[in-house]
């Protein structure tokens, strides 16, 4: 017998153009989500690089100890941390909230090491050259060799934000909001998943696809800035 | 609270951490075997075998592990295929994992310069040999600290089990904490040691060995 007409028969897909509405507003959350984490994640890769590279001891020793406890735990136990270990204390936060700090925090972590190597590539005399400029500290380090660590760690950057777009998915074990979570949903009341999840498979594969696409194009436009 | 953290604890320790480990070990090797598997035959490079395993790492890297899992665990069943928690957890990271690994394995390989593979031909070596005893013994150094990384990735991840079902220690975690909220915060510190202490002396020995290579 052909599996593969086996496996076509009980697949019914009207399960998924009866609940679109639904998954196109989940869809929108992810893209939500993922849009405010993209911010976010720069904002903590790039204090926490600065820092991680800043000539306080004290400076080094927090952002060292926030990004390497971030990234070497799992975001779901941070999801779960910022949801339910917070309420536990009387901080309500809202899922999409508590979601998207945890992935920021860890996803942030993560961009830290990136830009922190990007900053160690970035050769030595370009930090001589802006200091013999005069500039003070701060603008050293914002037009000269932020732009220049930035080029040099967009791909693995790029990488992190891709992981960060496939792990909003995760917010799906605290709530009911992005696509993930309202896939679960669906089924849970329909009893038949096959079909949503090779929908929701496609539209993070699509997703994904597009950023990466952006990514590539950013890189190529930065390139030729760069020797 | 006390006596309920530290029974909670002891069920954490005795029968959560073992299956952690077990979930993401069998998914490394998983990994490391497809990843080696996959990695050289792209070194072969023929164009059928190359467009499927592309398609294989793309399709795999362009979708959340999450839904892989839940679509082994919940969708599979579906179309004829049933697997319990546990194997379908760890199908779902190997095939995962399978896929980074073969991303690594094609770039150690790929990383090792053509004189080798051109010397290795010279002396009268075939492609097989030339591969195991010329190409790869350089190259495995070079996978090692990528692999290490993915060893990190794949702990975390075996956390996503515990959304399946599988009892690993997030899921006793959510368990225990139903009958007493107040032990979330206690508990969900704890666990995260737990994964800092297992990942924590990985991936500073893969940072470390990255810095020796380069």
């Amino acid at each position: 017998m052909n599996v593969e007409l086996l496996a076509a028969a009980r697949l019914d897909f009207s399960i998924v153009s009866d609940s679109a509405a639904d998954l196109v507003w989940g869809g929108l959350w992810t893209l939500e989500i993922t849009l405010t984490g993209i911010a976010g994640v720069l904002i903590v890769g790039i204090v926490g690089a600065a820092m991680r590279t800043s000539k306080s001891a004290l400076a080094r020793g927090l952002a060292t100890a926030f990004a390497e406890f971030f990234r070497n735990t799992p975001p779901l136990v941070w999801i779960y941390f910022f949801f339910f270990a917070l309420l536990g204390v009387g901080i309500k936060l809202p899922a999409v909230v508590a979601g998207t700090l945890a992935l920021v925090f860890y996803q942030g972590a993560i961009a830290i090491e990136i830009l922190r190597a990007g900053i160690e590539a970035v050769p030595s005399g370009q930090f001589e050259a802006a200091s013999a400029l005069g500039l003070p500290p701060f603008e050293q380090f914002r037009s000269i060799v932020l732009p220049q660590a930035f080029r040099i760690s967009l791909p693995a950057l790029g990488n992190n934000l891709i992981s960060l777009l496939k792990n909003t998915s995760l917010i799906s074990a605290i709530g009911t909001i992005e696509i993930t979570g309202i896939a679960q949903d669906i089924i849970a009341i329909k009893l038949s998943s096959a079909e949503l999840y090779l929908t929701l498979g496609a539209f993070y594969l699509v997703c994904v696809l597009i950023l990466s696409t952006i990514v590539r194009y950013t890189e190529r436009r930065l390139a030729r800035y760069g020797s | 609270m006390n006596e309920h953290y530290f029974a909670a604890m002891r069920e954490i320790l005795v029968y959560g951490l073992p299956v952690t480990l077990e979930v993401s070990l069998a998914g490394m090797l998983i990994a490391i075997v497809g990843g080696l598997v996959l990695g050289v035959l792209r070194a072969l490079h023929n164009p059928v075998l190359d467009s499927v395993i592309i398609a294989y790492v793309e399709l795999l890297r362009g979708i959340p592990l999450l839904v892989l899992m839940f679509f082994v665990f919940f969708g599979l069943p579906q179309l004829g295929f049933h697997l319990s928690e546990v194997p379908s957890g760890i199908i779902a990271l190997g095939l995962w994992g399978a896929a980074n690994g073969t991303e690594i394995v094609r770039g150690a390989i790929l990383s090792i310069s053509t004189g080798q593979s051109e010397a290795g031909a010279a002396l009268g070596l075939n492609w097989l040999q030339v591969m195991v005893s010329v190409i790869l013994p350089q190259a495995i150094r070079r996978m090692i600290p990528p692999f290490m990384s993915l060893f990190v990735a794949t702990v975390e991840s075996s956390s996503l089990a515990a959304l399946i079902g599988v009892k690993d220690i997030v899921e006793i975690v959510r368990l225990r904490v139903e009958n007493d909220p107040s032990l979330w915060i206690p508990l969900l510190v704890s666990i995260l040691f737990i994964y800092f202490f297992i990942n924590y002396p990985v991936s500073i020995a893969s940072q470390r060995l990255e810095r020796r290579l380069t």
